[in-house]
């Protein structure tokens, strides 16, 4: 579980448009989604700590779960902002919704998953453990 | 031929790069911003560059910026107000989620940025306010009042 390259290149940042690359154990090729929010993902010995940038979404508008080893991060922007004549005369930000999963290496603690949005980042501790099994989590 | 397959490689290279620009340019080209490294930041072997968008909606008397802007803080931001231009300038902090650990993937940027946002017209600071939400940098900026126009008749003799 180690050959996960860590990328440093500029580069990297296509990886984010479509799926150019395929970088498993811990990816798995995302479902087509209207944008991709840029993931961190650590380990250390007692877990996994996953940091994902998502400006502007509430903890409402993200989804969280972990189901037999792989953990699925949704989220939605609304688009209702986006009318037009509203006087945008510039556009860059995506709005829609996202959908990125993520090969957990090890067995984790289903029932220890916290996470948390703030600042437009959101956090999830994904603790190491023995136990399996479906669970959802509530972001606070 | 071992060349033609290095040609052909180089070729589906190519392709690929090609199609991330692509896709890149369609979606916001301008948003692609340069993190450099900030001072006494350990935070060597992070991304260089990360996508900070914006949308710019115009009003009657103002615009309106929304900056997207993840895992700052208030202070951390700089701006100033350019005759027909703003500048923002930011941190955004390394430091802040380091732990022990080893880093499995790293796609977010960190370091100091700055994203410069023409206007099409005049603004002014005056008057100027600025939020921060959720990791949305929201800037609300007046037009500049130009100088009134003054209507002047002209007799005809």
């Amino acid at each position: 579980m180690n050959d996960i390259v860590r990328r440093n290149d500029p580069f990297d940042i296509f990886s984010r448009f479509g799926d150019l690359f395929d970088r498993e154990p811990f990816f798995s090729p995302a479902a087509r989604t209207e944008w991709l929010p840029p993931v961190d993902i650590k380990e250390t010995d007692t877990g996994y700590t996953f940091h994902m940038d998502v400006p502007g979404l509430k903890p409402e508008d993200l989804d969280v779960e972990l189901h037999e080893g792989v953990l699925s991060i949704r989220g939605s922007r609304s688009e209702e902002k986006k009318e037009e004549d509203k006087g945008y005369v510039r556009t860059e930000r995506r709005y829609g919704s996202f959908s990125r999963q993520f090969r957990v290496p090890t067995n984790v603690l289903a029932d220890n998953l916290k996470a948390e949005v703030k600042d437009g980042v959101l956090t999830i501790e994904v603790p190491k453990g023995t136990d399996q099994g479906a669970r959802k989590v509530k972001v606070s | 031929m071992d060349t033609d397959r290095l040609k052909e490689d180089f070729g589906n290279t190519w392709k690929w790069l090609a199609e991330g620009w692509r896709h890149i340019s369609a979606r916001a080209a301008n948003a692609l911003t340069y993190f450099s490294p900030s001072k006494g930041g350990e935070e060597s072997g992070v991304m260089r560059w990360g996508l900070m968008a914006l949308d710019v909606r115009e009003a009657e008397n103002d615009f309106i910026v929304e900056l997207e802007a993840p895992g700052l803080e208030k202070d951390d931001f700089d701006i100033t107000v350019e005759d027909n231009r703003l500048i923002v300038t930011g941190t955004k902090r390394y430091e802040k989620e380091r732990k022990e650990g080893s880093m499995r993937i790293t796609e977010r940027a960190f370091g100091s940025f700055q994203r410069v946002i023409p206007m099409s017209e005049r603004v002014t600071a005056e008057g100027a306010e600025a939020s921060y939400k959720r990791g949305v940098l929201t800037l609300k900026v007046p037009k500049a009042v130009p100088p009134s126009a003054k209507k002047i008749s002209v007799a005809v003799r």
